[in-house]
């Protein structure tokens, strides 16, 4: 698995997507990219991908349907 | 004789940004001048231990306000500019003026404890110094011996700047220091540890009308009142009480001697004591790093102790008229038949002066002693325990390698090439050109977008390097504005970093100062309301740990804090983020108890959405990791803001960067 997709639970906005770092660095979770914001761990949800994703990307390519990101209609292309 | 009719007033002056002089006289309803713990006999510190004089004062609201916070305070403008006038470090004067005549009882800063209704708690001019820390290791002293006076005005020369606090010392104390190198401490902490050695007063005395630090010996053998006090008119309140628990009459030193580097113990006694009391033997151990290294400074220092301690301690409690002449060291002669029959003597010890201009009340109150004595809890400090074992020595460890902060260095004889490794890192340096290759300890790299924090976990603050990979450096749309890129790193802790890359046009950058002292749990901080269209905010946060930590042990303090922020005309208060800033050291003296005391610092940058905002910093917690392993003196540390500035930046586009994180390296 690639990148951590992790959206509000009640509005499905997508708030981050971290790609897993190479080195010396944990693999990316709730806790760590949102370690100063303790009041959303729980109203937070997340899930792994395929593909290497920034957080820019995703919100542009990714949407969140029946509890899991997929691809907008439409949305990313190769080449 | 204290005059029964006589007229006080008094001047309280504070000194303004520019220099100039408020005077805060007409305001004054309450002061206290203090110099050691006059609230009971015998016990706590007396002004002769602690040598810091402090000043409590409250002001009356009346017209004006003097809250800090006010910028429309006649008070806290300054040539039409916002410059608070009770703020930290402003320096006070105060003086009692007795049928005209003006006596200066302190001169100091402000910045213990200011409060919105205008009460303040200050300290004497060694809060400079005492604020100020040694950062940089140095070495005193030299191998044939410098006088300690002069050790001093170097150690207040190198951290404080040349010339800027001149020691007095009228007469030399004769104290040659050997070389010596001067650990992390305060200045204060450092310049007693040097006058401890052989038990002078250092401080700051009025001399000549002005208040100086002075270096001088306690004047122990006077025997001759400075002042007359009689029972019928001069005394309000004595109250007597007799406690031999602290009586030493027979004191042992043991120290390093630097001649024939063995431990060798000097034994001095006092026989009428001896016969008054019976045989109170103190012992105290002085650490091989000590500065007393000579039969001669051995004795020099026992005898201090044995004059100090050998009578009786501070017995009486006298509370008289306010006699702003009484100091510590005064001499008075007091007739009173309901304590004594005789007319008996005594020396100051602790004084405190009370002015209260509302309840009518001038008071001096005193604690005294049979005779002058340059310290009592300092020297009891310095007693081995009964039921202690003796200290450790060092030929005791003698085959075990010390634990220490000490490199481990290896030279490859082939390229002369030195390899060392501590605790920070791994180095490898050339002889030839003294080039340095750093070592990494992790290393860490990805990709991310704008917004992101990237989760470290290190132990160290890491080097962190981004670099755009996809953004837009130039939006059309904004073709008539100057546009630039910002593409950094902010927020950066051993725990990771966040992320900045945005195109942006550039906007207002505005600075603010910094914010209250926060203390105590629930201790919180506004700021004024921003301007209206900034688009990102950066806090700087500034906290300072103070703590002992006992031999061969850590100590800590961690404060956690909270920012938030508040829209206009909204009631809500949104949560930027929560932090913990903290100090963690270890003591590797094997015998001696270490002081700590230092700064740590941290910057917090988010962006916000239009309108003005206002911030609030509040204290979550405040906690130790290791309780119990030396005193915490949580009323002396504090975390704030201690800068802030507001941006009204256009974000005409965001991106994502490459990103390298290092640890060790150089990097710290």
């Amino acid at each position: 698995m690639a990148s951590l997709v992790i959206w509000h639970k009640e509005t499905k906005e997508i708030l981050a997507s971290l790609i897993k770092p190479l080195g010396n660095a944990p693999p990316p979770s709730i806790q760590g990219s949102f370690r100063h914001r303790p009041d959303l761990w729980d109203k937070l949800e997340f899930a792994w991908i395929d593909a290497d994703m920034t957080t820019l990307q995703a919100k542009k390519y990714l949407e969140i349907v029946d509890g899991r990101p997929r691809l907008k209609e439409g949305g990313l292309r190769s080449g | 004789m204290i005059p029964a009719n006589r007229k006080i007033s008094a001047y309280l002056g504070i000194q303004r940004a520019d220099g100039t002089w408020a005077d805060l006289s007409h305001y004054l309803t309450q002061t206290e001048v203090e110099l050691g713990d006059v609230s009971l006999v015998g016990t706590g510190n007396a002004g002769v231990d602690g040598r810091v004089r402090t000043l409590r004062f409250s002001l009356k609201q009346e017209g004006d306000s003097f809250s800090p916070r006010d910028k429309n305070s006649f008070w806290n403008t300054l040539n039409g500019e916002y410059s608070p006038l009770l703020w930290p470090n402003r320096k006070v004067r105060f003086d009692a003026i007795i049928d005209g005549v003006s006596y200066r009882l302190f001169e100091g800063y402000l910045g213990d404890s200011i409060t919105a209704d205008g009460s303040c708690e200050c300290r004497d001019l060694s809060k400079r110094l005492q604020d100020c820390y040694i950062e940089e290791k140095r070495i005193y002293g030299s191998e044939n011996g410098t006088p300690a006076e002069d050790v001093i005005q170097e150690i207040l020369d190198d951290n404080l700047g040349e010339g800027e606090v001149e020691l007095y010392c009228p007469v030399s104390p004769g104290f040659m220091v050997l070389t010596y190198e001067l650990d992390y401490m305060s200045v204060w902490d450092a310049i007693q540890q040097v006058a401890g050695q052989f038990g002078w007063f250092l401080g700051y005395r009025l001399v000549d009308g002005e208040f100086k630090l002075i270096l001088m010996e306690p004047p122990r053998q006077k025997d001759t009142p400075d002042y007359v006090l009689n029972y019928e008119d001069d005394i309000y309140v004595q109250e007597l009480e007799i406690n031999d628990a602290d009586v030493r009459n027979v004191v042992v030193v043991t120290y390093k001697d630097s001649e024939t580097g063995q431990r060798a113990t000097v034994t001095l006694e006092e026989e009428t004591s001896i016969n008054l009391f019976g045989r109170r033997a103190m012992q105290i151990e002085e650490a091989d790093t000590s500065l007393i290294d000579t039969e001669e400074e051995a004795e020099r220092f026992a005898q201090a102790a044995l004059d100090d301690l050998h009578d009786l301690p501070a017995v009486c409690r006298i509370d008289l008229p306010i006699f702003p002449q009484l100091d510590v060291f005064s001499t008075i002669q007091i007739h009173n038949p309901r304590i004594s029959s005789t007319e008996d003597f005594y020396a100051v010890n602790s004084v405190r002066h009370t002015l209260d201009f509302v309840g009518g009340k001038f008071r001096t109150e005193v604690i005294a002693g049979g005779k002058v004595i340059g310290g009592h809890a300092i020297w009891l400090r310095k007693e081995t325990r009964p039921g202690a074992k003796e200290p450790i020595k060092e030929e005791d460890i003698g085959p075990i390698d010390k634990i220490e902060n000490k490199p481990i260095e290896i030279v490859d004889p082939s390229s002369g090439i030195k390899y060392s490794m501590d605790q920070w890192g791994f180095v490898a340096v050339d002889p030839n050109t003294e080039e340095v290759r750093p070592y990494v300890n992790r290393i860490a790299m990805g990709e991310a977008s704008d917004g992101d924090f990237i989760s470290l976990d290190f132990e160290r603050t890491p080097q962190v390097k981004v670099v755009p990979r996809g953004l837009t450096t130039y939006n059309p749309d904004y073709s008539t504005d100057k546009q630039a890129l910002r593409v950094f790193a902010s927020d950066i802790s051993p725990e990771g970093f966040k992320v900045n890359c945005k195109l942006i046009v550039p906007g207002i950058e505005t600075i603010h100062g910094q914010g209250d002292n926060l203390r105590d749990v629930g201790d919180y901080w506004i700021s004024p309301y921003t301007h209206p269209n900034t688009t990102s905010c950066l806090v700087s946060i500034r906290a300072w740990f103070r703590y002992d930590i006992w031999a061969r042990m850590y100590n800590s303090a961690y404060f956690v804090y909270r920012i938030e922020e508040q829209p206009l005309g909204s009631s809500i208060w949104e949560l930027v983020g929560e932090w913990t800033i903290g100090s963690r050291e270890f003591n590797n003296n094997w015998l001696q108890a270490r002081a700590f005391s230092g700064a740590k610092t941290a910057t917090h940058q988010w962006d916000t959405s239009g309108g003005q905002k206002r911030i609030k910093l509040t204290m979550v917690d405040r906690y130790s990791l290791d309780p119990g392993t030396g005193t915490m003196y949580w009323g002396e540390m504090y975390v704030r803001v201690n800068s802030w500035r507001e941006v009204s930046d256009f974000v005409a586009d965001t991106g994502d960067v490459s990103w390298l994180a290092i640890e060790g390296g150089g990097g710290g």
